[in-house]
């Protein structure tokens, strides 16, 4: 997986914000833990096919993503948002579900790398 | 320790990533910030140190509860129905920017979080809430 797949824009997030680094290595701590969370949240609310919460879980995901300027993310996750409000989930957007999953863990390593950063 | 000459800002939002960051954001412009995850913690934190906030920067989409019956809920009590609440959501949609005109909300501020456009969005509800202009008396 090319390393822009999973980007984050670190650089626009500190500008955007007025903060220093470190400060943003703080934040991008608690966003990298809430991703992990997000993440087994919806593996559960899908393995029980609860698309109510699954929807819930996906619009706070997208809304963190964006935030947070983890752009692939939240395009998944604007995606699969999108299939569930129009009631079309399918084979396809479990496939989609497994990319978001993929973009999640790649992008919690990209968040790693930028937390050992000086 | 909380500047008692700031306005007070209380955020409810069951996201940490995003309570943190409008923290960061907010105090970096002086306001007390205070922050909250669920009902429980919003009764908590709206009455601290004897001090009322001053602004009630809402999400809609609580893990337990829905931003609109925490609205109403607060509106119950008269010590704390006068407080302006603005709405941080990522659910923009027509029926609920409706709901929220009705129920006198102030603003409507969609997620993402611009950093500029929130500073800005807050400090008109601020200046145009009576004797709140941008600073307690």
């Amino acid at each position: 997986m090319p390393e822009s797949f999973c980007s984050v824009d670190f650089d626009e997030f500190i500008c955007e914000m007025g903060i220093d680094k470190d400060t943003a290595k703080e934040l991008y701590q608690v966003f990298r833990d809430e991703l992990l969370d997000q993440k087994s949240s919806f593996l559960e609310a899908y393995e029980v096919k609860d698309f109510q919460k699954l929807q819930k879980i996906i619009h706070n995901i997208k809304g963190i993503s964006g935030s947070y300027k983890a752009g692939h993310i939240y395009s998944t996750a604007q995606n699969i948002d999108l299939i569930l409000k129009e009631k079309k989930f399918n084979d396809d957007s479990v496939k989609l579900l497994n990319e978001l999953v993929n973009i999640m863990g790649e992008t919690v390593s990209v968040i790693n790398n930028f937390l050992c950063t000086v | 320790m909380e500047n008692d000459t700031k306005p007070i800002i209380l955020v409810v939002d069951d996201s940490s990533s995003i309570r943190f960051q409008v923290k960061a954001i907010l105090e970096k412009e002086g306001y007390n910030v205070r922050v909250a995850g669920n009902e429980i913690g919003m009764f908590n934190a709206i009455d601290e140190y004897g001090q009322i906030a001053d602004l009630i920067l809402m999400d809609l989409n609580l893990k337990d509860e829905h931003g609109f019956d925490l609205i109403s809920k607060l509106s119950m009590f008269d010590r704390y129905k006068h407080i302006p609440v603005a709405i941080l959501t990522e659910q923009v949609d027509r029926d609920n920017v409706s709901t929220a005109r009705r129920m006198g909300i102030k603003d409507y501020i969609a997620k993402p979080i611009n950093p500029e456009l929130l500073k800005n969005r807050i400090k008109i509800i601020l200046m145009n809430s009576v004797g709140k202009a941008g600073f307690r008396r």
